[in-house]
């Protein structure tokens, strides 16, 4: 954006401006005359109130006695001596006026000043605070991020109202100019992380921005991985709680996910309710997530692996019904398998894209075409599609896997399919490998687990009661690399 | 904020790599636990003694004969590794998979295991530890209605057997040397050795005592020791657990090869920098071929231990002088 200064000439400066918006409809500039200086009031319609501006703002500014002589000390008047809000800092340069009118403001050029002033007149339409459509919790805040990111910041400090909370405000996006909040705890986040992130952020040249998850390639490094080192949280209170293990937080104008940096892999068998109840059932709900995550990624490819290659490994009762629904149908099992689970992926994806209405007719249709005719119809046996449904059903317990999971399990039908267990152990590995060569900034994605550290006990893969977490709550800070001379 | 790679985990990717070949026996082991174990209570402090020169030998600055000797050697530890896989999934299992879609898998996974590095093959033998961990404990579960103590063999005069049985746990690995070749000094590295061959030798017996607490005086003649009791448990109605211990042990062979052939990589590396010298690769592999063709599956392991012995032989000479 062009920093070129304002040149205190009120028609000149007036001029640039419109040259800058061409023929926008929604800029609004009102030359206005305050005591004997020549004024104009710049805003965008729908982001800012010209009825407020006017009855607030303007009418006490006429009101306003003795008049100043001159542009100059009018705009000093108004910046100190007078109780309008206005913002603390001046406008002196095109960039900030323009990132200031597009943040809601009024920018007040007055004419024979070099410096403007920005009246806080913001009115614009956004969608209100309320429950996040996913994420669901029994217990906890029902509070979720909005799209306006001054809202979202006000959320998180309404919730740590300590001064170690800091947040930044940068610019990301070279034909957006969306604003991005990095919030922190400045005593736990390690201040490491908090210089890269910020230079990394600085370093970030993308054309536009409309989400969080546009950044995230930018912010994590390394070779591929099926995981993602970022995790995106909708509810404040899960960022909250995030800032308060030394993590960090952006928040970016109009999107309601919060990017959590760095994210490991424990966390998302994790949730807010795992603090609200007992710590046992915790545990148990946890180590349940890790099970349906290793069902929901290797079963198809486990199933497929034994009854082609290994079928003596079935009990009999069981094999002998696996064997005779698979005689009954015409394609081979690897391949019947590989196509239910992409038509369960193109029905998921079609329920989610359509009108809410539409939805449900999706899955009655896909329900009854899919689970009844083609098995009645022999086309697809009755144990893949049990199995394929359960491996669905298991992947809706930890939604922020979905996309890694997806992957994975076609991966691992098609290894199963191609070298039996042999072909699942191996991709099996080359899972293992691919979260294990994860890691931020020297902070490994599968810490806790790998390597084991306390945290691992303590909150990790199991959570053992407020009363220990309390005496040494888990931080960051133990997965932050230690020196080489360690050992 | 790079991530460090400890000494610890160092000795702990290297032990576990270690695992493989010790639960995927295709040899009768010959002799009973007793003999066994003091055997290879023996063969650790000669072992140890034998390694210590390898550090020095095969520090950057080192001889190049010692690591090009270390180089061929894990060549040939990599396609004992592949047949051996091969052969013990196959024999196990009963099933009768191609040699292309072996190839393809087995590849696809060591290459994606060595292109992660150190730090991500390292990380990653935590999570198969832990799986051979909770494996054990699961056949330990299985076998516990069959363990016997009156099954252990006890010999009056061992000292005969225990000559016999030595020089086959004498015989070298190239896992052996890993430590001393990975660790950033010598002494870290020989202290990391000890570790790696006082955990290597408590698991080698371990599964002998507990194969002939299960098989008595059988586990001997056992072709597959380890995987026979793995066959016979059962927990409650599941009678085929042998599938999910196989499965564990893969990975665990799996990893050995990765870290193989990593090292192999870096090794070669260091010593054929330019385009030009790595002509030696061409007739390195034409010779690795005629082995295959031409030695058995133990021939090829006396092959590897006789070039690891070249390898601290050659680790007493010299070290190069720098140039420049």
């Amino acid at each position: 954006m062009s920093r070129k200064k304002l040149s205190g000439s009120l028609q000149q400066d007036l001029s640039v401006l419109k040259q800058m918006f061409g023929d926008s409809m929604d800029l609004y500039a009102k030359t206005l005359q305050i005591g004997k200086v020549e004024c104009a009031a710049c805003m965008f319609d729908g982001l800012s109130s010209v009825e407020k501006l006017w009855v607030m703002l303007l009418d006490r500014l006429g009101r306003q006695s003795p008049a100043p002589a001159d542009g100059s000390r009018l705009v000093q008047d108004i910046l100190h001596a007078s109780d309008l809000p206005v913002e603390a800092t001046p406008v002196e340069d095109f960039s900030d006026l323009i990132t200031r009118m597009t943040a809601g403001m009024t920018v007040l050029l007055v004419d024979g000043s070099r410096m403007a002033v920005a009246l806080s007149s913001q009115m614009m339409a956004y969608r209100a605070v309320s429950e996040p459509s996913g994420e669901g919790n029994i217990r906890g805040s029902r509070e979720g991020f909005c799209d306006l990111l001054r809202v979202n910041i006000s959320l998180v400090r309404r919730l740590i109202r300590t001064p170690d909370l800091i947040i930044e405000l940068h610019t990301a996006g070279d034909l957006t100019g969306t604003e991005v909040a990095l919030c922190y705890n400045r005593r736990l986040a390690p201040p490491e992380l908090v210089k890269q992130v910020r230079q990394r952020l600085r370093d970030t040249h993308i054309p536009l921005v409309l989400d969080s998850s546009y950044l995230a390639p930018f912010l994590q490094r390394g070779p591929f991985s099926f995981f993602q080192q970022a995790g995106y949280t909708e509810r404040s209170a899960a960022a909250c709680a995030k800032i308060c293990e030394g993590k960090l937080v952006l928040l970016v104008n109009g999107s309601p996910f919060a990017m959590i940096l760095p994210h490991f892999f424990i966390e998302n068998f994790q949730s807010l309710d795992d603090y609200a109840t007992k710590a046992y059932f915790a545990s148990l709900l946890r180590a349940l997530k890790f099970l349906a995550f290793l069902l929901a990624v290797m079963l198809p490819g486990v199933y497929v692996a034994v009854a082609q290659f290994s079928p003596e490994l079935f009990p009999p009762q069981l094999l002998y019904k696996v064997a005779a629904a698979e005689r009954a149908t015409p394609l081979p099992l690897f391949l019947e398998m590989i196509f239910v689970l992409i038509l369960l992926e193109i029905v998921r994806e079609a329920g989610l894209r359509l009108p809410k209405p539409i939805g449900h007719t999706v899955s009655l249709v896909s329900a009854l075409i899919v689970g009844d005719a083609a098995i009645n119809a022999g086309i697809l046996s009755t144990p893949v599609v049990i199995v394929a449904a359960f491996t669905s059903i298991s992947m809706f317990v930890i939604p922020s896997l979905y996309e890694p999971a997806t992957a994975l399990r076609l991966l691992f039908t098609l290894a199963g399919g191609v070298a039996g267990l042999l072909g699942v152990a191996c991709m099996f590995a080359v899972m293992a490998v691919s979260a294990c060569n994860t890691d931020f900034l020297g902070m490994p994605y599968t810490a806790p687990l790998v390597p084991a550290r306390p945290g691992m006990l303590r909150d990790g893969m199991f959570r053992f009661s407020w009363r220990v977490l309390a005496r040494r709550p888990y931080t960051i800070r133990e997965e932050v690399p230690p020196d080489e001379t360690d050992d | 904020m790079k991530p460090t790679i400890s000494l610890r985990q160092q000795g702990l990717v290297v032990f576990t790599a270690l695992l493989a070949p010790l639960l995927m026996q295709t040899r009768p082991a010959g002799f009973g636990a007793q003999i066994t174990l003091l055997a290879c209570l023996a063969a650790v402090p000669i072992l140890w003694t034998v390694l210590l020169p390898a550090g020095r030998g095969l520090a950057p600055d080192g001889p190049a004969l010692c690591r090009g000797a270390f180089a061929a050697a894990l060549a040939v530890s990599v396609a004992c590794q592949l047949y051996q896989i091969q052969r013990f999934y196959s024999d196990t299992t009963e099933t009768d998979l191609s040699l292309f879609w072996y190839t393809a898998v087995v590849a696809a996974a060591v290459l994606y295991g060595v292109r992660a590095g150190l730090g991500g093959i390292t990380r990653t033998a935590n999570v198969f530890l832990w799986a051979g961990g909770g494996g054990f404990a699961l056949l330990l579960l299985s076998v516990v209605g069959r363990l016997r103590v009156s099954n252990l063999q006890v010999s009056a005069s061992p000292l005969p057997e225990i000559a016999q049985a030595l020089p086959a746990r004498l015989l070298l690995l190239p896992e052996f040397l890993l430590p001393a070749w990975l660790a950033p000094a010598p002494r870290a590295g020989r202290r990391v050795t000890a570790a790696v061959l006082a955990g290597w030798a408590a698991a080698c017996a371990l599964l002998a005592v507990l194969g002939e607490a299960v098989l008595g005086a059988g586990y001997a003649d056992q072709s597959h020791p380890v995987y026979t009791i793995a066959r016979l448990g059962g927990v409650s109605v599941f009678r085929r657990l042998d599938a999910v211990h196989v499965s564990i042990w893969m990975l665990l062979a799996l990893l050995r090869l990765m870290l193989s052939v990593w090292a192999l990589w870096q090794i070669l590396d260091g010593l054929l920098p330019t385009a030009r010298s790595r002509w030696i690769l061409v007739a390195g592999g034409g010779a690795l071929a005629a082995l295959l063709a031409l030695c058995t599956a133990q021939q090829l392991e006396w092959v590897c231990g006789g070039l690891l012995a070249l390898t601290l032989a050659a680790a007493l000479l010299p070290k190069r002088r720098k140039t420049g």
